[in-house]
């Protein structure tokens, strides 16, 4: 049976009428399943159409295009759907980065399994990059125990390929019905994977999530290795969110979970294999506890139960396998996949095999003197030498501080809690930290050098992972430049962004002379002049109609020293006394020594984002903490500043075309106005109805305009959201200075407000006053 | 046919009468309607009119009168939205006939995630460019067929035609159609 592309007419001996008939006929029926609620039987449409099939599916993916842009909605709903030259019949799988798809080529007529690199994880052109490399690979692989991938590509940007369509079950399905098969076929099952793996490592290509859902078993028994190419990406997307949405690492080695990509070899492959022989041997994963965090902590430092304990018939090869292939150390594992390959025959053959787990003993000597550098290069490290002090002779000894109490571990060691101080020979040596709060937060590692007759001691600031949230980070660094934060607000009932200036004249209170450059007024104060007196005397006098701020007048400057207090304020008439006034005294005092040091500090943060956000936190309170409040305010508020105001709503506008509709929309209405009416009958009612659909026309896009900018303000806020505590505490801290007590407060009539209104209203409400 | 959530939208619209489930079907029903109008106008009518701007006013319209809309069969409410449509194609037509186009500001009844509407305006924008070169009959009987969601009866009797006529038309027509999706993908 053989037919041209489109023309199925010239083969199975039917007319092109007959055959036009047929598939009308049929895609009514389908039609008539479905109305009825009714999965249509693709198998009985496919006897029925034979090699009409595929044309069929042609008629039903138009139709599902069409109903998509009509209705759309997920993509499930729409299924069978067209996707390129395919049509998905049913979803297979969903996994982190990818769904699995049954479907069927339209033209060829095939049934495969196409797996479609999901939206929103991991889209960045690197993945889709990485996908495609690892297709185009894998496509050039043909091998008994690997699923044969026939195509790659790309639909709508999305990448896909195609692969065999294997009718069986996974081996985690095996492994769920709790019917597990025993350990020789286990093993000689496996044995074909591990054949699979020379393959793969020989062409360069690492699995990295070899486990039982990646094992499929065909109706022959033969067991089959799939899902390539997202394994990777699949990983990362494990790392960063910690939820149980996107699985969890429990067949992850350890140089996976410590997230170090260079030492990712063909010995995280047989980790995993060995993962999965636990697994399909006990029916239970190697590790298995509560939480994530307890999950990566154990593959980290903790051997898996002997097999044998949960099936004590259990053949001691089999165990001895799967617990060589779980050691911590790639190098302690088989060095080869063909190595691996020969003890699972071996096995599954009742000889002996030969590969052994460190005894305990070895493992002893381990944890005394450990050289696993070469195999584990270094990772980034958010710490810092502090000092490096020569010691009288010995041995180097080691001190480990971190920010919070935390788990450390040195050269793979027993865990201990920081701090840590420790006698280690002099040779190379590294550490492990986590974070007790943040599970992900522990691939920090080093390459470090214990130098003899040296004392190292190390102190880990674990840079915040979120934002300015992190205390604990921020509080190691307050105390090494001797700083004390405000008390932050509850954030359960503080919800609001930040505090305006006062109105109030500026500066006011202690300052340094290089705080002082200009003098502003916030407020109306009517006429006059802003007078500046030292001792009584008039030095320098401004009329206020001119300007409400500017530099210190010269005359003023000159006269400014530590010591000199300065009184100023706006004066109505030569004879009256100065109103709302202020006062600030020169200082002196050096923060370049503390300021330095919290730089250097925060030199270790590698994001710059956060390290800005520390900078200024930690100036700002060194500041209050020397009474320098003008100075603080200033830093504190200018980031602030320089945002509100509809800056970033006003750039979202200008980018719309609404604006520029806005004013020719406003010149239409004008002209109209301008226009002179005739005085033919109907000619003023004509004018009048123009004029108010031009009026209806400005409206209109006046209410668009406003669309736009809602979230464009929307958006402006929440930046500030994510650091308004700790920014308000500081704020109300400078307030409070440069008002001090109840007089001064009286003096900023707005403050005055805020303080009566704070009152009076809810968090809530207070909120939305200064959303406004 | 297999539209059953627009169907949920406009029982939902009608029976409660409610605002904001009306504003939603209204602006659900766009895409559809911008893909009815590009099929319905004539070269020489697309010329003039854009299909953006006939779903537009439809809706203005529908919006403005669907207070006066008895009924809560959604075969119904699909007649009446497209004898509407059909009447503001030929005022669109006439008002527009002589002047210089000028293109009507689309406001927007619903307020649908961007994404979603970008999303949306793709598909129907693949769509539009793959109707506009089909044959008057093909794009009628798309039209009629999955926009309007007429039965193959119905539009046998509508256009005096055997059902399987139509039938057969049909499957050129989506057939057709496939071909110029595949030849925009390639050109693309």
């Amino acid at each position: 049976m053989k037919h041209p592309d489109g023309d199925p007419a010239s083969g199975g001996g039917m007319t092109k009428e007959q055959a036009e008939h047929m598939l009308a006929d049929a895609l009514e029926d389908y039609h008539r399943h479905k109305a009825r609620g009714e999965r249509p039987d693709e198998v009985a449409f496919q006897n029925r159409l034979g090699d009409l099939y595929p044309e069929f599916l042609e008629l039903i993916a138009a139709e599902t295009l069409i109903d998509r842009a009509i209705e759309p909605a997920g993509e499930e709903s729409h299924l069978p759907m067209a996707w390129g030259a395919y049509t998905l019949l049913r979803e297979i799988a969903r996994g982190a980065a990818g769904v699995v798809y049954e479907a069927v080529h339209r033209k060829l007529g095939r049934k495969v399994a196409l797996k479609v690199l999901r939206t929103g994880v991991d889209t960045d052109e690197t993945a889709r990059e990485r996908f495609q490399r690892e297709a185009q690979a894998l496509a050039q692989i043909k091998h008994d125990h690997i699923v044969e991938i026939y195509e790659f590509g790309e639909v709508d940007k999305r990448p896909y390929y195609a692969m065999s369509l294997i009718r069986g079950p996974t081996l985690a399905d095996v492994v769920k019905s709790g019917n597990l098969p025993d350990a020789a076929d286990a093993c000689r099952g496996l044995a074909g994977i591990a054949d699979a793996m020379m393959t793969l490592h020989a062409a360069g290509i690492i699995h990295r999530d070899i486990k039982p859902s990646n094992i499929m078993i065909d109706r022959d028994g033969r067991y089959m290795l799939a899902d390539f190419g997202l394994a990777r990406s699949a990983m990362s997307a494990t790392m960063t969110r910690s939820g149980d949405a996107l699985g969890t690492p429990l067949y992850m080695s350890p140089e996976q979970i410590l997230g170090n990509r260079k030492a990712i070899e063909a010995r995280t492959d047989i980790y995993g294999l060995g993962a999965t022989l636990y697994q399909v041997l006990t029916g239970q994963p190697p590790f298995k506890t509560e939480s994530l965090q307890a999950l990566m902590r154990m593959i980290l430092r903790e051997r898996p139960t002997n097999p044998r304990q949960f099936v004590p018939d259990l053949p001691v090869g089999a165990s001895r396998i799967a617990m060589k292939c779980l050691e911590k150390e790639p190098r302690d594992r088989y060095e080869s996949a063909q190595a691996l390959r020969t003890d699972l025959l071996a096995c599954a053959e009742g000889t002996r095999v030969s590969g052994k787990p460190l005894t305990p003993m070895q493992r002893g000597l381990r944890l005394v003197r450990n050289h696993p550098i070469a195999s584990v290069a270094a990772a980034v490290l958010i710490g810092f030498l502090i000092a490096l002090a020569v010691q009288p002779p010995a041995p180097a000894r080691f001190e480990l501080s971190t920010s919070v109490p935390a788990d450390a571990s040195i050269n793979g060691a027993e865990w201990a809690s920081t701090p840590l101080d420790l006698t280690l020979p002099s040779e190379k040596h590294y550490h492990v930290v986590v974070h007790p709060k943040d599970p992900a937060y522990l691939n920090r590692e080093l390459s470090f050098e214990a130098i003899p007759h040296a004392s190292i001691l190390k102190e880990l600031l674990l840079e915040p992972r979120d934002g300015a949230r992190n205390e604990d980070a921020l509080d190691l660094l307050r105390s090494k430049a001797d700083i004390k934060a405000p008390p932050v607000a509850d954030p359960g009932t503080s919800t609001h962004r930040g505090l305006r200036e006062p109105e109030a004249l500026f500066p006011r209170g202690k300052v340094r002379m290089q705080d002082l450059s200009t003098w502003h007024v916030v407020g109306e104060y009517g006429e006059g002049s802003v007078d500046f007196e030292i001792e009584g005397e008039v030095i320098a006098s401004i009329s206020l109609e001119e300007a409400a701020s500017g530099p210190l007048p010269q005359a003023l400057v000159k006269r400014l020293k530590p010591g000199v207090e300065v009184h100023w304020g706006v004066r109505r008439s030569p004879r009256e006394a100065i109103k709302f006034d202020a006062r600030f005294t020169i200082v002196e005092v050096d923060l370049d020594e503390q300021i330095a040091k919290i730089d250097t500090l925060l030199e270790a943060w590698k994001n710059e984002a956060h390290r800005a956000d520390a900078a200024r936190i930690l100036r700002a309170e060194l500041l209050l903490k020397h009474e320098l409040a003008f100075a603080a305010w200033r830093l504190i508020q200018a980031p602030y500043e320089a945002k509100r105001g509809p800056l970033r709503s006003q750039a979202a506008l200008a980018m719309n075309p609404a604006a520029e509709r806005e004013d020719a929309a406003l010149d239409a209405l004008e002209e109209l106005r301008d226009v002179k009416v005739g005085t033919e009958p109907g000619a003023a009612e004509a004018h009048a109805e123009a004029l108010r659909v031009a009026k209806e026309r400005v409206a209109r896009i006046r209410a668009e305009i406003d669309q736009i900018l809602k979230p464009a303000e929307e958006y402006e806020a929440r930046p500030e959201e994510l650091r308004s505590l700790r920014v308000l505490a500081l704020q109300q801290a400078a307030i409070e200075q440069l008002f001090p007590g109840t007089t001064a407060r009286k003096e900023s009539s707005l403050w005055a407000q805020h303080t009566e209104w704070r009152k009076m209203f809810s968090p809530k409400e207070w909120a939305a006053f200064y959303a406004r | 046919m297999d539209l059953a959530r627009t169907q949920t939208l406009i029982v939902q619209a009608l029976e409660t009468g409610d605002e904001v489930h009306r504003c939603e079907l209204l602006e659900y029903l766009r895409p559809r309607l911008v893909l009815w109008a590009t099929s319905r106008l004539s070269p020489a009518l697309r010329a003039k009119l854009e299909p953006e701007d006939v779903a537009q006013e439809t809706l203005l319209a529908v919006h403005k009168s669907i207070e006066g809309f008895k009924g809560t069969n959604h075969k119904a409410f699909l007649g009446w939205l497209f004898k509407i449509a059909e009447n503001r194609i030929r005022d669109l037509a006439d008002h527009f006939g002589a002047q210089k186009r000028q293109k009507i500001v689309p406001m927007s009844f619903s307020q649908t995630s961007p994404s979603t509407v970008i999303a949306r305006i793709e598909e129907v924008e693949k769509i539009a460019a793959a109707l506009k070169p089909l044959p008057a009959d093909y794009a009628e009987v798309i039209r009629l067929r999955r926009f309007e969601e007429l039965s193959v009866a119905e539009i046998a009797e509508l256009k005096g035609k055997s059902a399987n006529a139509v039938r057969i038309l049909y499957c050129r027509a989506l057939k057709a159609l496939m071909a110029a999706l595949a030849d925009g993908e390639g050109s693309a």
